[in-house]
């Protein structure tokens, strides 16, 4: 078990063995949060290197009140907001996820489910993943997206009866 | 609620190399730890050094002392009296450095004057001699006595001399 506020201390102190422990421990949740939302492997990791080195290079802004994981989360979704509206591509999905059905029977539910989920709004995929999928709170989300707790309860209750009426048409 | 495990698949997550290329990316942009630290460090070692520097100039100062002191003690008692005597007369000199310039009013003041530098000058050739003699043979009570009336002499004209203002203060 690791003290993971331990852990921020050290990296205060800019301990190199607190930030490659904090980095293991949540690389692999950040990436793959960031991988529903591009399927383009470079700038992916690009999200997720500003990621990282916007926050160990602010470590001492973090007041330790919501947990690091929400912290490293939003600002990875600012990184990648701000390159989508560079891009002018906010609203724009990844075609070539939506081509991607051709996997593994046993998988089909999920390539299912990613089809069903890139119809949906940037945002509304957001919520619902970091709600339903990562366990983040609607308190955490809203801090995240910068956006109001209700927005965010809104917004998932959206994305849960679109996902309900598309899967159901896919079902029938 | 959707367990992460069945809703991400293996190609959502990152592969080891991709992981390693990231993390050193991202270590070369990290701060590096606080250089104040060193300075501190570097601070209290310069006083530190220093404070040895004058502990170590005092003991030198001592022991240069101490051993200039055991030479003297060791001396026979002619020689440190007649280092006492020239010690006496140097000091005096350094006050007195210049002889005086002033025009004198009577030609026997004048007179007097010439005579007591003459007398001067034949008391510090008797003593560069008897210095001489001493190197030589080693110090003796006849010499030391000489050293010590040629001294006394010599300590009593430069007081004549100045109280006559020949020697300017």
């Amino acid at each position: 078990m690791h003290d993971e506020s331990a852990l921020i201390g050290l990296a205060r102190q800019k301990s190199r063995k607190a930030f490659t422990r904090l980095y293991e421990l949540h690389v692999e949740s950040l990436f793959r949060f960031l991988h529903k939302f591009s399927s383009n492997d470079i700038e992916l990791e690009e999200w997720v290197q500003r990621a990282f080195i916007k926050a160990f290079r602010s470590i001492d802004s973090f007041d330790g009140r919501s947990r690091f994981g929400s912290w490293l989360f939003r600002i990875a979704i600012n990184e990648m907001k701000s390159d989508r509206r560079r891009l002018r591509q906010l609203e724009e999905m990844p075609e070539e996820l939506a081509g991607e059905s051709n996997i593994d029977d046993d998988f089909a539910w999920r390539s299912t489910m990613d089809v069903l989920l890139n119809e949906l709004s940037e945002q509304k995929r957001m919520v619902f993943i970091l709600f339903e999928v990562e366990g983040y709170s609607h308190a955490e989300i809203a801090a995240m997206l910068e956006i109001h707790e209700g927005t965010s309860r809104s917004l998932l209750m959206r994305a849960k009866q679109e996902l309900k009426k598309k899967w159901t048409a896919e079902v029938q | 609620m959707i367990s992460p495990e069945d809703f991400y698949s293996n190609k959502d997550l990152p592969s080891r190399a991709t992981k390693k290329a990231m993390w050193r990316r991202i270590e070369q942009a990290l701060p590096r730890p606080h250089a104040p630290l060193l300075m501190v460090s570097d601070r209290r070692s310069f006083v530190y050094g220093m404070a040895a520097a004058f502990v170590l100039y005092l003991a030198g100062v001592g022991a240069f002392n101490l051993i200039k002191q055991s030479i003297e003690a060791a001396q026979s008692p002619e020689v440190r009296l007649e280092k006492a005597y020239q010690s006496a007369i140097g000091e005096l000199e350094s006050i007195v450095p210049s002889y005086v310039t002033r025009t004198m009013d009577a030609p026997h003041e004048q007179g007097k004057q010439h005579s007591r530098e003459q007398q001067l000058t034949l008391v510090n050739e008797a003593l560069a001699g008897i210095r001489y003699e001493i190197d030589r043979n080693g110090p003796s009570s006849v010499t030391s006595e000489r050293v010590r009336d040629l001294y006394s002499l010599k300590l009593r004209i430069l007081q004549q001399m100045v109280e006559n203002g020949d020697i300017e203060l």
